[in-house]
């Protein structure tokens, strides 16, 4: 037989598959396709292997390498119309990916949380311990310790929450002064010291029986008040942004002394005077101080060799003024669409 | 304290110093001004009535009032009695702020009203002023008609400042200090007051005694033929800016020597006593008074008293007796002065709700006893002015600190400690001439060395810090240099309880809001939940302002429950919230972890939602153990003796560690969902973390070897006993099959009428030997194993 006349029958034949497999609609079609000529069953194949069991082809291995060529291109033509048959059904499985997703959310924090966390990260990265105390104390740290006098007006039923004649829901942060240089021993030391703090105002929208203070203390040789500004003009710049201005004004306390009241200009009016600041510019912050060398021989340090600065941020009022929440109810009522909006 | 602008202006000359600079000022020198009010008010016009016409049935005018050639005549309705033609009035014109109204332009009964005729009252200016309440204010013809600054030419117009001054300077509750120190602070004149010299001419026949241990002090003169009227415009003014009521000329100059003082002023009718005497004490219990406002106190023996011939005469430092007060009849008086103690006349004044300005400036804490007798001296001065024919006594006193008070406090100031305090570099010429600025004597002793002598009245100036604060009062904080303090080093991180407390916040984050509540709640509320500190005595406080927050909180979940019903009524439904605190203790503080769930968990919004159940609060519970490193099996699940309804008897486990509980969850009783509102399914958990945390120390991360070999399973599904644990069936399990059981599951439980008192469980069981893969037929003689053990134990494979 002639091989010319062999090799076109196979040639048309591929050329015939190859129109069948691009017709082709679907899988199936496809897969019966394959089974009747490809498969090794198939007519194609069957075609192939007659050839080369036939003993009347001359020139047998130009005849199989054409096969081969005419093969390779029909499973060529198979494996595309293949991948364009499935990727063309994969399009039909659209899906609408504007439906909702999964609840992977980070949940809201009380802000009161969030700002004690970042009031305790900004002094501990300046070194400072943090150093836990009891919400309950002795009046003695809470009061005497901290030189208030005896006959203060804070020390009245009127004012403090007693659980007996000595026992007292502390009023201020203050009392972690006394507990820590008592534990210091007369060294240097370096905390803060967060607590809840109780007072016996009713609530309204700005006072609240209980609220959140950090209190701040170093002991060291030769600490200043400028030692005092740098640590407080960190702390501005940290919570509130580079671009507040911070004042200081003179004040009292009676565990120290100089005794000032850090304030930062107005966010509303940038300094200029508004309704919010009181057309002052400014917004109180916070209460700081030199601690008062009567407090240091009290608690144990001599005061010729030590000094200490000292401060109290109250975290409601932090809060109130970073976020720019309405009124100090907000806290402790715990709506969970306010919550929502403080992420960590 | 109220300052008014006008007085003080009296005292210091403030030149081109304007009030908003004072205020500015004065908040830095640690004078905090809580607010400031002008009684000026713009937009006022004198003007003069050309015509009025009364509308018909009714009370009103229609006139027509000419106020000078800037606005012209303008017309305007009013409703005066005095409305008349010709006189002067004071018109508020469109615009102006009146203490109760912003005048706007109108129409009444048909007419135009282009402004409002004012009444003093209608001004704001104090009733005391005003004689008839329906009656326009008409002003004096010398005023001109056009006059727009009609208010501060009757001398209405004032600035007043509500100083709040620090605790430390009582000193300065006296304007005469106060001014003082301001024309210190602002380098201003200050114009003193001369003291005038009374000559005493009659006896002081009375006899005092002091056997009260809280008054240091008490000070009696006596001033005969007083001639008792009104005062002054002047002093009435002066007393209404201070916000006092003007009473008679002997009483109102004793007040206005108070302002000037500082040192609060008693009058007696000298003809009232039947005994010339008075006795300071505070032993008499049980006792009425009738005060000068008319009303009856019950006084004992915490209070001070001033008594004559065992009558009380006086509630010392707060109010007088009716009987023995000054009136118009009067014509002979005693002034008495004391100084009590601070603490005696706070709890009385607080006591009978009874604050006066006398008892306001001793609850301040002054100290008078250094202005009493200049204040004597005013006082007097000022009645013998009214009427020369006073007759003035000799003062008669008991000053217990006379000597005392008379040493002055000395204080040596050097220049290097000055600047080592404020981080300054002051030379010592300027540090020396502020302290000769803040102190009347100023000693030098070496160049860089001062001795400063306080004044009497300055006890608040004790130590070098002290004095260093009264320079920075003084020169500003400008000069302080900011430097970080220079520390030695140490090593700085968080404790292992802040660092785990922190760990699972972060992880809770994930999926709980974190609240923060109150830790007063109430007797019935304390009592709720406190499974974890069963034996613990409550906590109580013994002055609540509220029931409500009576106690100590012994558990978180109360607090949570009330905020989960909170927000349930306000439509948020379906969340979960965590609060971590401090619980307080007789035995100190103990850190507690409590979660609160409610409807259900919102895995995909609406779309995808399981309910929340005790199964999601043992997931939250494990995986706080894993986040610690802990062992979860060191950990033992039981039923609680709920005596209290807390929780679902059913639906609830105890957390028990060596035999003691340390946490529990569950879902709440259908009480406690009544007696909060909640409507939602809820469940509750409470952890003792500090139970927790001290596993935590000692569990360190060792790394396993990952084996090789497969694993093979087997299913397994039995009917079980209802009352039967999953673990009590796991249990066996594990006994029976060998060491290569790895894990068993359960991954089906099914309860069926058809299995009456059995219940369906169905378990995986993962077999799994480190060395090799185990061969079927191993692992078929394992399971044979098993299935022999259940049986014994009554357990059977489900058909």
């Amino acid at each position: 037989m002639n091989n010319d006349y062999l090799l076109q029958e196979i040639k048309s034949i591929s050329d015939d598959v190859q129109k069948k497999i691009l017709n082709a609609k679907d899988k199936s079609e496809l897969l019966d396709i394959y089974n009747k000529y490809i498969a090794s069953n198939g007519i194609l194949s069957q075609k192939k292997n007659n050839i080369l069991k036939s003993k009347s082809i001359v020139d047998k291995k130009t005849a199989i390498l054409k096969i081969n060529s005419f093969f390779d291109e029909v499973k060529k033509c198979f494996e595309a119309q293949k991948k364009s048959i499935i990727n063309a059904e994969l399009l039909k499985e659209n899906e609408d990916i504007s439906l909702p997703a999964f609840d992977l959310s980070v949940k809201g924090i009380n802000p009161i949380h969030l700002i004690r966390e970042k009031i305790i990260d900004i002094f501990f990265g300046m070194g400072f311990k943090i150093y836990h105390s009891n919400d309950i104390d002795d009046e003695y740290y809470n009061f005497t310790l901290m030189n208030i006098a005896s006959n203060h007006v804070s020390r009245d039923m009127e004012n403090t929450f007693y659980i007996d004649q000595k026992l007292l829901l502390c009023t201020h942060t203050s009392h972690a002064q006394g507990r820590a240089m008592e534990e210091t021993k007369g060294k240097p030391l370096k905390i803060i010291s967060p607590g809840k703090c109780f007072r016996k105002d009713d609530d309204d929208l700005t006072h609240s029986h209980q609220f959140m203070q950090i209190e701040g203390l170093m002991i060291d040789k030769n600490i200043n008040l400028g030692n005092l500004k740098a640590i407080l003009e960190i702390f501005v710049k940290k919570m509130f942004g580079e671009n507040r201005k911070m004042r200081l004004r003179n004040s009292f306390f009676p565990f120290t002394e100089p005794s000032i009241e850090m304030d930062i200009s107005c966010d509303n009016c940038c300094g200029v005077g508004c309704y919010k600041c009181k057309n002052t510019g400014y917004i109180e912050v916070l209460g700081a101080g030199i601690v008062n060398p009567k407090v240091l021989e009290m608690n144990g340090y001599n005061s010729k060799v030590y000094s200490g600065l000292a401060f109290g941020i109250g975290i409601e009022r932090i809060a109130i003024l970073k976020y720019g929440i309405d009124n100090i109810r907000r806290f402790y009522t715990n709506d969970i669409r306010f919550l929502k909006d403080f992420k960590g | 304290m109220l300052v008014s602008f006008n007085f003080l202006k009296k005292f210091i000359d403030f030149k081109n110093l304007s009030p908003k600079d004072l205020v500015e000022k004065m908040d830095v020198f640690g004078f905090e001004i809580e607010n400031v009010t002008d009684t000026n008010i713009n937009n006022l016009v004198v003007g003069k009535v050309i015509n009025c016409n009364k509308i018909p049935d009714t009370h009103l005018n229609v006139c027509n009032i000419f106020l000078g050639d800037k606005y012209g005549v303008k017309q305007i309705v009013c409703g005066a009695n005095n409305m008349r033609n010709g006189i002067k009035v004071i018109v508020a014109l469109p615009g102006a702020k009146l203490p109760k109204a912003e005048i706007q332009e109108m129409t009444i009964k048909g007419h135009k009203s282009c402004g409002m005729c004012c009444s003093l009252e209608e001004l704001g200016i104090d009733k005391q002023f005003v004689k008839d309440k329906n009656c326009i204010y008409e002003v004096d013809k010398k005023i001109s008609i056009g006059e727009e600054n009609i208010l501060k030419k009757l001398g209405f117009a004032d600035i007043i400042f509500n100083v709040k001054l620090p605790y430390n300077r009582p000193d300065l509750m006296s304007i005469l200090n106060f001014a003082e120190e301001l024309s210190k602070l602002f380098k201003k004149k200050f114009k003193n007051l001369k003291i005038p010299q009374i000559k005493t001419i009659i006896n002081n026949d009375f006899i005092l005694k002091n056997t009260s241990d809280k008054c240091s002090l008490i000070a009696i003169c006596i001033v005969k033929n007083v001639i008792v009227s009104e005062s002054s415009e002047e002093i009435k003014k002066i007393l209404f800016s201070f916000g006092m009521q003007p009473v008679n000329n002997v009483v109102d100059y004793a007040n206005y020597v108070m302002l000037l003082t500082g040192c609060p002023i008693h009058i007696y009718d000298y003809d009232k006593f039947s005994s010339k005497e008075i006795i300071i004490e505070n032993n008499k219990s049980n006792c009425d008074f009738l005060a000068l406002n008319n009303k009856k106190y019950l006084l004992n023996n915490n209070d001070i008293v001033a008594s004559s011939n065992n009558k009380i005469i006086c509630l010392s430092g707060i109010i007088g007796s009716l009987d023995y007060s000054c009136t118009t009849k009067t014509k002979n008086i005693v002034i008495e002065v004391g100084n009590f103690d601070i603490l005696a006349i706070r709890r009385t004044s607080l006591r009978l709700n009874l604050l006066t300005e006398s008892s306001k400036r001793f609850i301040q804490g002054i100290d008078n006893s250094f202005y009493y007798e200049k204040a004597i001296k005013i006082l007097a001065a000022l009645i013998k002015k009214d009427n020369d024919n006073c007759l003035v006594s000799d003062v008669l006193k008991i000053d217990k600190n006379q000597i005392s008070r008379k040493k002055k406090n000395k204080i040596s100031i050097s220049v290097q400690k000055i600047n080592s305090i404020l981080n300054t570099k002051y030379k010592s010429n300027v540090i020396f001439a502020t302290l000769k600025r803040c102190f009347s004597s100023v000693q030098k002793v070496k160049k860089d060395l001062f001795i400063v002598y306080c004044d009497e009245k300055r006890s608040d100036i004790q130590n070098i810090n002290d004095v260093a604060e009264e320079i920075l009062r003084f020169l500003g904080f400008e000069s302080i240099k900011n430097e970080l303090p220079k520390i030695n080093m140490s090593l700085n991180n968080l404790s292992q309880k802040e660092d785990n407390i922190k760990k699972i916040k972060n992880h809770l984050h994930a999926f709980l809001y974190e609240v923060l509540t109150y830790v007063l709640v109430s007797e019935e509320d304390s009592e709720l939940f406190d499974f974890l500190l069963l034996n613990e005595q409550k906590y109580k406080i013994i002055n609540p302002i509220i029931n409500e927050r009576s106690c100590i909180r012994k558990s978180l979940i109360p607090s949570l429950l009330k905020i989960v019903s909170d927000n349930l009524i306000k439509q948020n439904n379906n969340f979960g919230i965590f609060e971590i605190s401090n619980i307080n203790t007789h035995e100190g503080e103990k850190l507690f972890l409590s979660v609160v769930l409610t409807g259900y968990n919102m895995l995909r919004g609406k779309m995808l939602k399981i309910p929340y159940s005790n199964f999601y609060l043992k997931g939250i519970f494990n995986s706080i153990c894993d986040i610690l490193n802990i062992d979860k099996n060191k950990f033992f699940l039981n039923k609680l003796n709920i005596t209290k309804n807390e929780l679902h008897p059913g639906k609830h486990a105890g957390i028990f560690l060596d035999g003691n509980l340390i946490g529990y969850f569950g879902e709440i009783h259908q009480d406690i969902s009544i007696k909060y509102g909640i409507k939602e399914k809820t469940f509750v958990m409470e952890l003792n973390l500090g139970n927790i945390f001290s596993l935590a120390e000692n569990s360190e991360i060792k790394f396993k070897k990952i084996p090789n070999s497969r694993f093979v399973e087997r299913d397994l599904c039995l009917l079980v006993d209802k009352n039967m644990s999953s673990t009590e069936v796991v249990n066996i399990i594990k006994k029976s099959g060998g060491n290569f059981i790895k894990n068993v599951e359960v991954f089906d439980v099914y309860e069926g009428k058809d299995f009456k008192d059995k219940k369906s469980i169905a378990f995986n069981i993962i077999f799994l030997d480190d060395a090799k893969t185990l061969t079927n037929d191993e692992v078929n003689d394992f399971m044979k194993n098993i299935i022999d053990s259940l049986s014994k134990k009554n357990i059977f494979l489900r058909e």
